[in-house]
Order: structure tokens, then C-alpha cells, then sequence
């Protein structure tokens, strides 16, 4: 065989070894997307939506006449909703102000702390904020509830807008920049009326991905709350997820079919909150 | 200052603002972990507690060395499974196939995969590869250490793909250009040029899917079986760092729950320094 035919061999045989591994790759999450359908469909109807979970003294009695009661995840659904809800509003503002100081302190040595600091907490396993939330708040209060809950999700989506905001403020036209300045505005007002407008629809595209992020967080609620049955409004009452919920029901034999179920809810509820995203801004760019 | 006016000031002072909350919460966070572990430490000596693998409630013996052989062996052994299948679905989808539908496609399903919640993963394998590792009879009751690190590579997967996809697309495509103006064949394009060019990246891209998977507790709780022993094989069951935490939280006396923060406090050290050392390989600060 000659030099170049012996190259072009290898070259199809890693081509053929790279295609096989490619699809043996894409094998499990067929599966994953297949069994999610197949077995989520199955209770995935009006009452699953309308219904709260099976408090724990149920479980014995839903064993014997699994058909005649009918459960769903309102409460979860409606404690997920809270939860985020509060982490946005703590986490957001502090975010977008965190990433504007390391943007406008782009040479001062403090924001490069500031913004390795962010890296660390970013990488941190949430598990970790979880057990902090639980020591510095929950255990001196001697209570679970749903605001240190959805402190502990603020603490992880935190440095995920820092992350997203710093990654579009540095994409900002550094003419732009001037243009403003040169017209006379001071930075601040700049910043203000000129590249936040610019980099709006990354923003809440980034603030979207945070929250499909914080919504399938799971270990953080086992340590900081103990999921109720009932639907609760009070942040200082504990309150339900969705991941919660899922958790709890793994443990339970008999509610396999809630389990599905509420895996594909929040499989689809990821699925449209990165659509949305990706919509208005896409990603392709922004990396 | 003074140029800045009311306004300009308030602003100034916001954002400086939550750039120090930022690294109060930093230096919060090692304080508590710090505080909170420090009996155990003394009371067992640092080294002592990292090398002995006991978890005797009943003699108030506690060690961390079985947690953390859990740890480092799920991790890598996900690490392990999902190398060639991650390299090879980044290197189709940038490199071999770069203009074609299905590589977008690809790449666009691999960006919706990395942000699907972990606990979905975590039921499909409890659910559909627990019985089938049943069926194969490996493991304990299809649970263990080879169960947990299967799901972890999955997990991971998607997400070592989209870093690794950043990673190549930083490769300049003049210079690809003028390998194959040479006589290059793809094989020796991505072996000559892209894969030097983006070494470190691609080093860092492991890095942190390490640290994402050395932090994962929910997949791991699910499925490793959770035992207290050193685990003696692959198929064994066992328990890792986050495991435990999760495990063992409803228990707080003193001592156990100090060993328990000292366990956190070693997870943080760990998946810190990672970070650190991926940003030093980086070294392109987004600052």
C-alpha cells in the first residue's frame, strides 16, 4: 500500500471507530427520552396537575387500591414556582450589579478576585450550598422553610447570572462604549442607557437557563425543606418541589408511575424554558 | 466622584455593593464549613480522619477514606466510560462533519441535554438500567459503584460535549485551511492542528466535568447503594462525600455531624482547587 493510501485508511477507520462511538453515545439518551414518554404518559392527566401528592400516612393504602385515588403535583408545582420566585429576585439584581462592577473594574485586581471568587462558588456541588443554608440559617432558627430554601437556590443561581451577564457586558462594541462617552454621559449613565439596553435579551435569555438550572436542583431541598402535602404561601412555612417531590417518591414502591410523570414535567419544563431561550438569544453566539 | 451626581453615585455604590456581598458570601461559606468541622478534625486529627474508612455511630469512631475511594472511583470510572464517546461526539459534530445538518442537530440536542435536571437521569437509571443490570445479576440488586458511575457518564456527557464543542470552535479556520492546502486528510488536521491548538481547553473541559461529577449527589445517592463499608470492587455497593451528606442529615449529634461538615469541607477543598487550577490552565480571564 502506498504512503497516502495507508493514510487515507486510517483515516476512514478512525472515521468509521468515531461515527460507532457517536452513536452508541446517543443509544442512552434515546432511551432516557423514550422510557420518559412511554411511562410519564401514563399519569400525566388533568388530575396529576390539579391534585397534591399523598401525604406520607397514604402510602400504605395507596398499596392496596393503587386506581381509586388520584394524586398529582399541584403542591410541587406550585412550590417550585415560589422557590424561584424568590431565588430570582434575590439573585438577579445582586448578579447583574456583581457582573457590572467586575465589567467596570475590568483592570482593578478586587474584581478579578471577585470574579474567580464567582468561578469557585459557580463550580461549588450545590449539595455543599444546601448543608450551609441549613447551618447558617435553618438550624439557629430551628425551622425549614421556604425563604432558606430559595436562599440556598439564589446562592447557586447567583453565579450563573454573574457568568452570563459578564459573558454578553465583554461582547459589547467598545465604540458603542465611547460613542456614549463622547456625547458627554458619564460611565454610570452609559452603562445604564447603552449596554444594559444592548445586552437585554441575553440577559433574560441567561436568567431563563438559570432558572431551567435551579428547577431540577434537588439535593439543596432534601437538606433545607421538608416537602408538605399542602400548598403554602407563608415563606416561613416549609413548602414542596417538584425534584422534591420526585425524590420522595422514589422511595415509595408503589408510586412509580407519579415518579415518570413528574420526571416529564420537568424534562418538558427544561425543554421549553432553554426553547425560549435560545429563541431570543442563541446560543451558538453567545459562547 | 463628585462628577457623578446623586444618581451615578447610588449606582456606584450598588454595584460595589454586591460585588462585596459576593465575597462575603465566599468568605461565609468557608467560615461556616471551617467552624463546623474543626471538633472533628481535632478530635481525630486531620490526617487520621482523611485515612481511617470507619463510620461507627454506635463508638463514635468516623472516617472519611471510604467516602473518598467512593468518590475518586465513581468519578473517574464516569470519567473513564464517557472520555472516547464525549471526544468522539465533539470531534464529529466540529470537526468531521462540521457543515452537515446532522451536526448541528446534534450540537443544539447536546446543549438541551446538558441542562436536563440530574434527578431525570437519576430515575431512568434506578427504573430502566437497575433492572437491566438485575437481569445481568451485576451489582447489589443492580445498585453500586458501576451502577452510579454508568448514569454519571451519561450525565455528564452532554455537558463535557458542549465544552469540548467551545473548545474547537476557537480553532482558527485559516490555519485548518492551509493543512489541507498541504494534502492533509481530516485525521491529520485534528491530530496536527486542532488538537495541540486546544490542549489545555480540552484538559479543562475534563477538569470540570470531574468536578461536576465528583459534586453530583442525587444520581449517586440514587443508585450506589449506600453502605458504610470500604467498598471492595466496582460492583460493589459504597457511598461517596455528597452521598453521605444526604444520607446521614436527618442525624445531627455533635460529633457526627462535625464529621459530616469536615466531609463537606474536604468536597469543597476539592472541587475548589479543580476550579483553580482549570482557570490557571485557562488563563483567558474573561476580565
Amino acid at each position: 500500500m502506498t504512503h497516502t493510501g495507508r493514510r487515507t485508511f486510517t483515516y476512514l477507520l478512525v472515521y468509521g471507530i468515531i461515527c460507532l462511538l457517536v452513536i452508541l453515545a446517543i443509544i442512552p439518551f434515546i432511551s432516557l427520552v423514550v422510557e420518559l414518554i412511554s411511562h410519564g404518559l401514563e399519569s400525566f392527566n388533568l388530575d396529576f396537575f390539579t391534585q397534591t401528592s399523598p401525604p406520607p400516612t397514604d402510602t400504605l393504602l395507596m398499596r392496596n387500591d393503587q386506581d381509586s385515588i388520584s394524586f398529582g403535583i399541584k403542591n410541587g408545582i406550585y412550590g417550585s414556582f415560589l422557590l424561584i420566585v424568590i431565588a430570582t429576585v434575590i439573585a438577579v439584581p445582586i448578579g447583574i450589579g456583581c457582573s457590572l462592577y467586575i465589567f467596570m473594574n475590568r483592570s482593578n485586581p478586587v474584581a478579578k478576585w471577585v470574579n474567580y471568587i464567582n468561578s469557585v462558588i459557580y463550580g461549588m456541588p450545590s449539595v455543599l450550598i444546601g448543608i450551609i443554608v441549613y447551618l447558617a440559617i435553618e438550624k439557629p432558627m430551628h425551622d425549614l422553610t421556604s425563604l432558606s430554601a430559595g436562599i440556598a437556590l439564589a446562592i447557586i443561581l447567583l453565579p450563573f447570572i454573574v457568568f452570563t451577564t459578564l459573558k454578553a457586558l465583554l461582547r459589547v462594541p467598545n465604540e458603542l462604549i465611547r460613542a456614549g462617552l463622547a456625547l458627554g454621559a458619564t460611565y454610570p449613565s452609559v452603562v445604564w442607557k447603552v449596554v444594559l439596553p444592548t445586552i437585554k435579551k441575553t440577559m433574560i435569555a441567561g436568567w431563563l437557563r438559570g432558572i431551567a438550572r435551579v428547577a431540577g436542583e434537588t439535593a439543596p431541598l432534601i437538606i433545607t425543606l421538608i416537602g408538605s402535602p399542602a400548598i403554602n404561601w407563608n415563606l416561613l412555612h416549609s413548602t414542596n418541589a417538584v425534584p422534591l417531590l420526585i425524590w420522595d417518591f422514589l422511595n415509595k414502591p408503589s408510586f412509580s408511575s407519579l415518579v415518570w410523570s413528574s420526571a416529564l414535567f420537568l424534562f418538558l419544563f427544561v425543554l421549553i424554558l432553554c426553547t425560549i431561550a435560545n429563541y431570543i438569544d442563541d446560543e451558538k453566539l453567545s459562547t | 466622584m463628585a462628577i457623578l451626581g446623586m444618581k451615578g453615585k447610588v449606582f456606584h455604590i450598588a454595584i460595589t455593593g454586591s460585588a462585596v456581598l459576593i465575597l462575603l458570601l465566599a468568605a461565609g461559606i468557608l467560615y461556616i464549613l471551617v467552624s463546623e468541622a474543626l471538633p472533628a478534625f481535632r478530635h481525630f486529627g486531620f490526617f487520621r480522619f482523611i485515612a481511617t474508612d470507619a463510620w461507627n455511630p454506635s463508638e463514635e469512631q468516623y472516617g472519611a477514606f471510604a467516602f473518598i475511594v467512593g468518590t475518586f472511583s465513581t468519578a473517574l470510572l464516569a470519567l473513564a466510560i464517557s472520555f472516547p464517546l464525549s471526544l468522539s461526539v465533539s470531534l464529529f459534530s466540529c470537526e468531521l462533519c462540521k457543515e452537515r445538518m446532522v451536526a448541528s442537530f446534534l450540537r443544539s440536542i447536546m446543549n438541551f441535554l446538558a441542562r436536563v435536571p440530574s434527578i431525570i437521569y437519576g430515575v431512568w437509571g434506578f427504573y430502566f438500567l437497575r433492572s437491566l443490570f438485575i437481569q445481568k445479576g451485576i451489582g447489589n440488586y443492580g445498585l453500586g459503584i458501576l451502577t452510579a458511575s454508568c448514569v454519571l457518564a451519561i450525565m455528564i456527557l452532554p455537558y463535557t460535549v458542549s465544552l469540548l464543542n467551545a473548545a474547537f470552535d476557537k480553532t482558527p479556520f485559516r490555519l485548518k485551511e492551509m493543512a489541507y492546502s498541504l494534502g492533509a486528510n481530516p485525521l491529520d488536521v485534528i491530530s496536527k492542528v486542532s488538537l495541540p491548538l486546544v490542549k489545555n481547553e480540552i484538559i479543562v473541559a475534563y477538569l470540570l466535568s470531574l468536578v461536576r461529577v465528583m459534586g453530583e449527589t442525587i444520581i449517586v445517592t440514587i443508585l450506589i447503594g449506600n453502605t458504610y463499608q470500604m467498598p471492595t470492587g466496582i460492583t460493589q455497593s459504597g457511598n461517596t462525600m455528597s452521598s453521605i451528606l444526604i444520607n446521614q442529615i436527618g442525624a445531627f449529634a455533635l460529633l457526627k455531624a462535625s464529621s459530616l461538615i469536615a466531609i463537606a469541607l474536604l468536597l469543597f477543598g476539592l472541587t475548589a482547587i479543580l476550579n483553580v487550577v482549570s482557570k490557571y490552565l485557562l488563563r483567558r480571564i474573561p476580565v
